[in-house]
């Protein structure tokens, strides 16, 4: 199959970069893993409070389906259930589908978004042992209960909005605690950076307790923590938040059973006897990584930037990579919110028509704009130090990226 | 005082003239500049096929190896993953089967009671082959064995026997004093001894080179992929014929029909992952994967076993076989350079030659009269 | 409708009936694999090759291979992004492409 654009990835930005090219004259295949198009759309629901009052509910799975409804329609090719295994010269890329195993285009976009950082704890691998992100589509898209009684371990914006709708579709949650403190997992998990990492949720949230916070964060950010810390747990929608218990090891013979927490001081030294909690499914949370495995295969230039999420590939303001042809979008380049990832399509869809001489719904400074707005507007900030990773990256590319 | 012989490389090849030369009672230190099996030895696959050597010196080399693997679990006391497993070579086209035919004449002549079979028989000795296939070798002597742990036995017997091992330490340099080595300069020190065997595979040329010696091994990089894990499937070693025509097959005359030399070599690790081969293709030093070869051996390999089609490949690899023209290894002393010699440029027959080209090469080193006639692997036969 | 305890509510989706392990069981039509099983109570999946222990849902996008099982004769199919149909059946025991005996296989 021959078309302009292939797109890999049929998340927010893939998909709203497919419907720019395509309504501009350009033709479009979008090739994803998962069964359906939506990508992490699929699983988020929550409340968006900085959103005009009818805008209120961001109902991913919804938008996702517009997306897919309105991209079909004006005839991209999508392809799910497909995987991209790799690509090769300006672009042939190979694919895991019984009758089409190449297509080619002359761009490639790269719209692969994000997989989740393992938290390997003893007894992760026990049925009932499963990632937030797990937890949010079974929740919100597929509407099953991973379990009857829920531990969360890992505090932090994602696992505090699951826990929400969790708890909202009715499942009880026994708890979030911290993960393990230990050498292995370096001492970014006391309680105090915890209270840290929170204080930048604050405000942004979508959620009364990260409100809440956020009102003590933006004048007592200082008195937060010690409020946060004095008391061993705050309750949230009746949820407790046990900011000083970190989870030790899970356990069970066939499948989850239960759970050992360890009491911890502010700076994370394990205080008094272990405790046991009896729970049948544990949630964990690690965070999220840019996926750039196939990127790596285009032998573009890739650059670690912690602050973004880790390794992405070096790119421009306009979501050009030091390869020609080559564009990204979504959380390949960081990781940020679906508004975020969305106007990062359009951006590159723009980027993309300017580059074969087309022009796109609005200019490529538009799009710019637009992407800073929705950054601004973000209800939910996943990385602290986003903007300093953007600036990061900016100078980098300044200096090696321009071909 | 004892003889004091450097090996550089920590190959098959290398790991195994150590390991004989310190069963010789030579005082031995083996050298690599990363690690054991961390080049050719490691991304290779694991057939000891002997029917497949180009009948002549090479094939006769390969019998004596052969017996050698056969007792070597045992004098090594390490698990192999040695199976006399026999192989066959599948015929799927009437013009392979002429060239397949002569071989099988030859090797016959050559004492090598290989059989041409029926397809029926073929797919009798190993269920699943294509329905399609014309007809196959078999000879029951062909074996497999894991060459990582064929090459990290050999290191650990060959310490057990007083060498000494130093890696992640790359040579430099070879010492010379008039019109002898004198030992090797690594990147952290000079080592000196008597006698320096060279078994750097691909990366032979570079260490002589500076000596002025010319050894003409091309690197000819081969990709294999990896399966997901199966039940046992492979009953026996399995090449294709056009494994062997592409492997004869010389320079660049043929390269435009298939640039990437694909032929079908197959084999299933202890664990249950499909090893498939593999390509040929002269690209330097290149190590990367190509998606359109990864394609074409898949192709290949569903060909001659259609239920692989539902089969995942996990991963894929490549190695740089170290090639010569005359598809025969470099094996002895170089001419007009005391205390030296090469072991090297075994192309895909590394594994099948390791342990007779270990007991050899410890031989000739030692100043003893070789098993056999070596005069066909010298490097100056290049020179003619 | 589905009345199951995992469900957490009741929709108006077609329901299929399937097999695991032989057991007959019933689910959405469409909906992956992984999450009729865990509407059904199922969460292990499948055993380690290696240990013998349990192993279910992990990533739920088909990333970590955890949730693999054998569907309709395909061994290693991850449940979490294949969707169910009817009639289909699902194994978690490890598929035999040669079903025949090896002799000299230990």
């Amino acid at each position: 199959m021959k078309v302009d654009v292939a797109i890999i990835g049929a998340g927010p930005s893939g998909l709203t970069a497919a419907i720019e090219m395509i309504e501009n004259g350009l033709t479009v295949a979008v090739i994803d893993e998962y069964y359906r198009p939506g990508g992490r759309l699929l699983g988020q629901h929550y409340e968006d409070p900085k959103a005009a009052p009818d805008q209120r509910v961001w109902n991913g799975k919804n938008i996702a389906d517009q997306l897919e409804k309105k991209a079909r329609g004006l005839g991209v090719h999508i392809f799910t259930n497909v995987t991209a295994w790799s690509v090769s010269e300006k672009w042939k890329i190979h694919l895991s589908h019984p009758k089409i195993n190449m297509i080619v285009s002359k761009v490639l976009l790269l719209a692969t978004g994000s997989a989740e950082k393992a938290l390997p704890i003893p007894g992760w691998t026990l049925p009932g042992g499963i990632s937030i992100g797990a937890a949010q589509t079974f929740t919100n898209l597929h509407r099953v209960a991973v379990g009857e009684k829920v531990l969360i371990a890992g505090i932090d914006p994602l696992s505090l909005s699951v826990m929400i709708e969790m708890k909202n579709a009715g499942i009880d949650v026994a708890g979030m605690v911290l993960p393990p403190i230990s050498p292995a997992s370096g001492n970014h998990h006391t309680p105090v950076q915890t209270v840290a990492r929170l204080k930048d949720v604050a405000g942004l949230a979508p959620n009364s307790f990260i409100r809440t916070f956020g009102k003590y964060a933006l004048a007592w950010f200082p008195r937060l923590i010690a409020h946060a810390l004095r008391f061993n747990f705050l309750k949230v929608n009746g949820v407790p938040i046990h900011l000083r218990k970190s989870i030790v090891r899970i356990e069970g013979s066939e499948q989850v059973e239960a759970v050992i927490l360890q009491s911890v001081s502010a700076d994370g030294k394990p205080v008094g006897q272990a405790e046991r909690m009896e729970v049948d499914a544990v949630c964990l949370s690690a965070g999220l990584y840019p996926l750039v495995d196939l990127a790596e295969t285009t032998g573009c230039t890739l650059v670690d930037i912690p602050e973004l999420g880790g390794v992405i590939p070096l790119h421009g303001p306009d979501m050009t990579t030091t390869i020609n042809g080559l564009f990204v979008a979504g959380n390949i380049t960081g990781i940020e919110g679906a508004k975020v990832a969305i106007a990062q399509g359009q951006l590159a869809a723009v980027s993309i028509l300017k580059s074969l001489g087309k022009n796109g719904s609005i200019t490529v400074q538009e799009a710019k704009m637009e992407m800073e707005k929705a950054r601004i507007q973000s209800p939910l900030r996943f990385l602290p130090n986003i903007d300093e990773g953007r600036t990061k990256l900016n100078k980098l590319w300044e200096k090696e990226g321009v071909i | 005082m004892s003889y004091k012989v450097i090996v550089a490389g920590g190959g098959l090849i290398g790991t195994s003239i150590a390991y004989y030369l310190a069963k010789s009672g030579a005082e031995v230190t083996l050298i690599d500049s990363k690690d054991i099996a961390s080049g050719t030895s490691g991304s290779c696959d694991r057939a000891i096929m002997i029917q497949s050597k180009k009948p002549g010196p090479t094939l006769d080399l390969a019998i004596k190896s052969a017996a050698l693997y056969q007792d070597l679990e045992e004098e090594l006391e390490v698990d192999l993953e040695y199976r006399k497993s026999g192989g066959m070579i599948i015929i799927e086209t009437k013009e392979e089967l002429k060239v397949i035919k002569d071989m099988v004449a030859l090797q016959q002549k050559s004492g090598v009671d290989v059989r041409l079979i029926s397809g029926d028989e073929a797919r009798k000795r190993q269920p699943g082959l294509s329905e399609d296939l014309l007809a196959s070798t078999w000879w029951e002597h062909d074996a497999e064995v894991n060459p990582l742990k064929v090459s990290f036995a050999m290191a650990s017997a060959a310490r057990r026997l007083g060498a000494v091992i130093k890696l992640g330490s790359p040579v430099r340099n070879l010492m010379t004093e008039k019109n002898r080595v004198i030992g090797v300069e690594t990147s952290e020190e000079e080592l000196y001894a008597d006698a320096v065997v060279v078994a750097a595979g691909v990366w032979t040329p570079q260490l002589l080179k500076p000596l002025g010696v010319d050894v003409p091994i091309i690197p000819r990089q081969g990709q294999i992929l990896v399966s997901e894990r199966l039940p046992p499937l492979l009953r026996t070693g399995i090449l294709s014929a056009s494994y062997i025509t592409n492997k004869l097959r010389k320079g660049a005359s043929r390269e435009a029909a298939d640039p990437f030399g694909v032929g079908l070599a197959i084999g299933q690790t202890h664990s249950g992952s499909l090893l498939i081969g593999g390509s040929r293709q002269f690209v330097g030093y290149n190590t990367e994967t190509n998606p359109e070869v990864t394609q074409k051996i898949g192709e290949v390999a569903v060909r001659a076993f259609p239920q692989l089609a539902k089969v995942r490949i996990i991963r894929t690899f490549t190695g740089l076989r170290p090639y010569t023209a005359d598809a025969k290894p470099i094996l002895g002393a170089v001419q007009g350079m005391d205390g030296i010699y090469i072991a090297a440029g075994h192309e895909g027959d590394g594994v099948a030659l390791a342990p007779i080209t270990g007991k050899i090469m410890a031989q000739i080193v030692c100043g003893e009269e070789p098993e056999k006639d070596m005069r066909a692997f010298s490097l100056s036969r290049f020179k003619q | 409708m589905l009345s199951n305890s995992y469900r957490l509510d009741q929709t108006e989706q077609k329901t299929i009936e399937f097999y695991f392990n032989h057991e007959k069981l019933i689910g959405y039509d469409g909906e992956p694999i992984a999450a009729s099983l865990l509407a059904n109570g199922i969460k292990t999946i499948r055993t380690c090759e290696i240990t013998g222990e349990n192993r279910g849902i992990f990533c739920g996008i088909g990333h970590c291979y955890e949730c693999r099982a054998e569907v309709d004769g395909v061994p290693n199919v991850r449940t979490c992004l294949t969707p169910n149909r009817e009639g289909i059946e699902v194994f978690s025991s490890n598929p035999s492409l040669n079903k025949g005996e090896l002799e000299n296989e230990s």
